[in-house]
């Protein structure tokens, strides 16, 4: 459907979800306050449109299995938070200690994407799968073992805690800049390539597509993305616990994502094409 | 400008014990259109594969244009300047035709666009986006496909999946072409077309063409000199109708 | 001396357990080309059976029945969940497997409860041997893991059925052109892969007697890992992979420094050995003709 020269469908997800957002917003800055279910509410709305996005990308576009969200997620969810707890004592609780430590966690899991992802994308699908996740599992053992101080232990780290009435515009921002780089990215000529190395690889090197920088790409942004849903769930529920992340990663992290990008990449992969 | 587009010395490659190819001295000069031919399993396409270093040989090695290839991956060596079609067709079944002729244009210097640039939508981007797909219509109005441009490629004809497949090897501007078997599963009148369709590519794109191919009579109207394959060694090399009267390749391969 | 042989025989029985686990990943693999995360959970209701079993006061029984349960249960699991997704995308089976994973851990929860259930199934205290102290169950364990091994390898290669069955691993619509009925092999393997599931569990008990509804998750993680090493859809593969984590981890367990890293040693070795060799020691090799 297209109004004039653009297509309605590339549009219509900033559309909706800026309408909310500016709406929810307004009200909570001119004084209104929502209750704790609605604000956990609309703190996992944006978390789960974040994750199915960028899951989506890895997923869908290249086709590639991964299992290993866990160990990405948990490096920067830790280094952020505890970016964090070193900077609020000195900063104050405010929004520029919140964005170092978001783009700390984030800087964290693309590194860890690029050191894991160079070797393993070498290897054939269901293979870089397990190896994502045994890096996951050895994330979680050597944070959980450390001590106290450093990273908590297993009890987990205690992260302060943002303002937890504006964490969700923070939150539903994020989502629209997850969005426009998802689908910027994918309607231009990097993802026809992807798209091309997806559907036949070899095809796609005799055409001198790049492969290995795709599949790269293809590894780190999404986890980058994800580091934001990380963050927020860290902030928004004080505590980074390894705990979560393990017991309840290797397990429920899974479905939980898998079932919310499912049905949300579906919805989502249409019009992004 | 080298003597040769393409030069091979003693090319060749082993698999274990069982040396798919030996010895291979091949040499292409510009817009020639150069036949390799051999009986089935001779290694024509091993060949191909090692000039578009699918596999890497295990002796001898060749030159585009005078430089030596070594250790290139299959998209370097698309990027320096050979294009290739494949034996069983191998489009971009999910992606429309003009998309998988853009795809061939990706990597050309006159449409580079960052990641970033992408990303935030800048001006290039919008400008590079619209010379690809007018260079891609216009590939495909010289190959007649441009009615079926937002067609899936798996949805069309044979014959016209090979003419997309050279088409987008041909958005890469190669400086030679490789083609593998175009004319397989082709009927007399399909085939004559192909064979002006070649002529012309020569011609337009100023381009050189090395092709294996089986049929004889495509063969021996189309070349203008043939290396003949068998068990991974040239059986005689030169020009077409001479190598085509060879006794030994007649013995070989063409029958008495 | 004492510690390196009761290591030795803990690792190698832990190994024959990680084994038989892993087979049942490579054999389903192999033969169905999905890869049954619910698989390790199945160990889990083994255990359960067990426990529930036991009110026979007879182990022998409690170990057949719970067997034939878990049996049942593999084949259910394959004949409503995997099949109606044969044809579909590895994503969908995944989901479905990790979903299937949940259902059973959630299942165990609620007839169960959370907290963890003490089993006995038997006393086999200890022996020595060689002046070293060894538990029973741990001789006991390796060896019926070596029985079932052999048992499987003979079955696989000496059987029609276990010929049909890779047949089927190799080419599904080959074998189906052959006149082998797929259906039945599949449902055949994942009845396989789930009985040794149940003797895993029934191992895990009699090495720590509880139960409690997350026990097969690690296990299976582990074991999975293990496939992978050998080369996942080899026996012989899952076998050697088992066999070497075991030992990994029951060395790595005795050296106190580094024993609360023994996870993060055992995924390690196993990224260092995909990096060498990306489809595990005995996987195959598949080249696509270009």
């Amino acid at each position: 459907m297209r109004i004039g020269k653009l297509k309605v469908n590339h549009y219509i997800n900033y559309v909706v979800i800026g309408l909310f957002t500016v709406v929810m917003a307004s009200i909570t800055l001119t004084g209104g306050r929502f209750n704790n279910s609605l604000l956990f509410l609309m703190e996992k709305m944006a978390i789960s449109i974040i994750l199915a996005v960028s899951l989506s990308l890895v997923v869908g576009f290249l086709g590639e299995l991964s299992l290993g969200h866990a160990g990405f997620m948990c490096v920067g969810a830790y280094l952020g938070g505890k970016v964090a707890s070193l900077l609020v004592p000195v900063m104050g609780n405010g929004l520029l200690a919140f964005v170092i430590s978001l783009l700390a966690g984030c800087a964290a899991a693309a590194v860890c994407g690029v050191i894991i992802g160079i070797p393993a994308l070498r290897l054939r699908g269901d293979y870089l799968a397990i190896v994502t996740l045994a890096f996951g599992e050895i994330v979680k053992s050597l944070f959980q073992n450390t001590s106290e101080e450093t990273f908590g232990g297993t009890l987990g780290l205690s992260t302060p805690r943002y303002n937890k009435y504006y964490l969700f515009i923070i939150a539903f921002i994020l989502v629209l800049i997850t969005l426009a780089v998802v689908q910027n990215f994918i309607r231009s000529k990097h993802g026809r390539a992807m798209t091309a190395i997806r559907d036949n690889e070899i095809a796609a090197r005799a055409t001198g597509i790049n492969v290995t920088k795709y599949k790269l790409i293809t590894f780190i942004i999404p986890r980058l993305l994800r580091e934001w849903r990380v963050y927020c769930t860290a902030t928004a529920t004080t505590q980074c616990k390894a705990l979560s992340f393990t017991i309840t990663i290797p397990l429920r992290s899974w479905s939980w994502w898998y079932w919310a990008a499912w049905a949300a990449s579906t919805a989502l992969l249409l019009p992004l094409h | 400008m080298a003597e040769y587009v393409l030069e091979t010395k003693a090319l060749g490659i082993s698999f274990g014990g069982l040396k798919a190819a030996q010895d291979v001295n091949i040499r292409i000069k510009k817009n020639q259109i150069y036949g390799l031919i051999g009986p089935n399993g001779a290694g024509k396409t091993t060949i191909f594969n090692l000039l578009t270093c699918v596999y890497k040989p295990t002796t001898g090695t060749f030159y585009l244009d005078g430089e030596e290839m070594k250790g290139l991956s299959p998209e370097k060596i698309n990027q320096k300047g050979i294009a290739r079609t494949f034996q069983n067709i191998r489009l971009f079944n999910n992606m429309t035709v003009v998309r998988n002729v853009m795809v061939g244009l990706h990597n050309l210097p006159e449409y580079k666009c960052t990641v970033l640039e992408s990303v935030l939508r800048l001006p290039r981007h919008f400008k590079m986006e619209k010379a690809m797909r007018e260079r891609a219509k216009e590939l495909l109005r010289i190959f007649g496909l441009e009615e079926e441009r937002n067609s899936l490629a798996c949805n069309l004809p044979y014959g016209k999946q090979r003419k997309l497949e050279i088409a987008r090897a041909l958005a890469t501007k190669p400086k030679i072409l490789l083609l593998d078997e175009p004319a397989a599963g082709m009927n007399p009148h399909e085939t004559e077309d192909l064979a002006n369709t070649i002529r012309f590519i020569r011609d337009h794109f100023d381009m050189t063409i090395l092709l294996i191919e089986h049929d004889m009579n495509f063969v021996s109207k189309l070349c203008d000199e043939l290396t003949v394959l068998s068990f991974g060694t040239v059986l005689s090399q030169g020009d077409t109708k001479a190598v085509l009267q060879d006794p030994e390749v007649i013995n070989a391969y063409i029958g008495g | 001396m004492e510690a390196i042989l009761s290591t030795l025989i803990n690792g190698l029985s832990l190994g024959g357990i990680y084994a038989m686990i892993a087979l049942g990943y490579t054999m389903v693999y192999g033969i169905a080309k999905m890869l049954n995360f619910a698989h390790g959970d199945i160990i889990m209701i083994g255990g359960y059976l067990i426990y529930v079993f036991m009110a026979t006061n007879n182990p022998l029984l409690a170990i057949l029945l719970a067997c034939v349960g878990c049996m049942i249960l593999g084949v259910a699991i394959e004949k409503i969940a995997y099949k109606p997704l044969r044809g579909a995308s590895p994503l969908a089976v995944l989901i479905t497997a990790i979903g299937v994973s949940y259902l059973l851990q959630s299942l165990a929860q609620i007839i169960f409860g959370s907290a963890s259930k003490m089993v006995m199934v038997y006393e086999f205290g200890a022996v020595k041997l060689l002046g070293v102290t060894i538990q029973v169950s741990s001789l006991v364990t390796l060896a019926v893991t070596v029985v079932v091994m052999t048992a499987l390898t003979m079955f696989v290669k000496y059987t029609r059925l276990g010929r049909a069955m890779i047949a089927v691993s190799e080419d599904k619509s080959a074998a189906q052109l052959m006149g082998i009925n797929v259906n039945r092999i599949i449902t055949i393997t994942f009845a396989i892969g789930s009985v040794l599931a149940a003797l895993a569990g029934l191992f895990y008990l009699l090495k720590a007697p509880s139960v409690s509804n997350t026990m097969g998750a690690m296990p299976g993680i582990k074991a999975f890992t293990a496939a992978v090493i050998g080369g996942i859809g080899s026996i012989p593969g899952a076998m050697l992979g088992g066999i070497l984590l075991g030992v990994v981890e029951s060395i790595s367990y005795k050296i106190t420094v580094i024993a609360p890293y023994t996870d993060a040693i055992e995924f390690s070795i196993l990224i260092l050995i995909l990096l060498v060799r990306p489809t595990g020691f005995l996987g195959k090799k598949r080249r696509e003709k270009v």
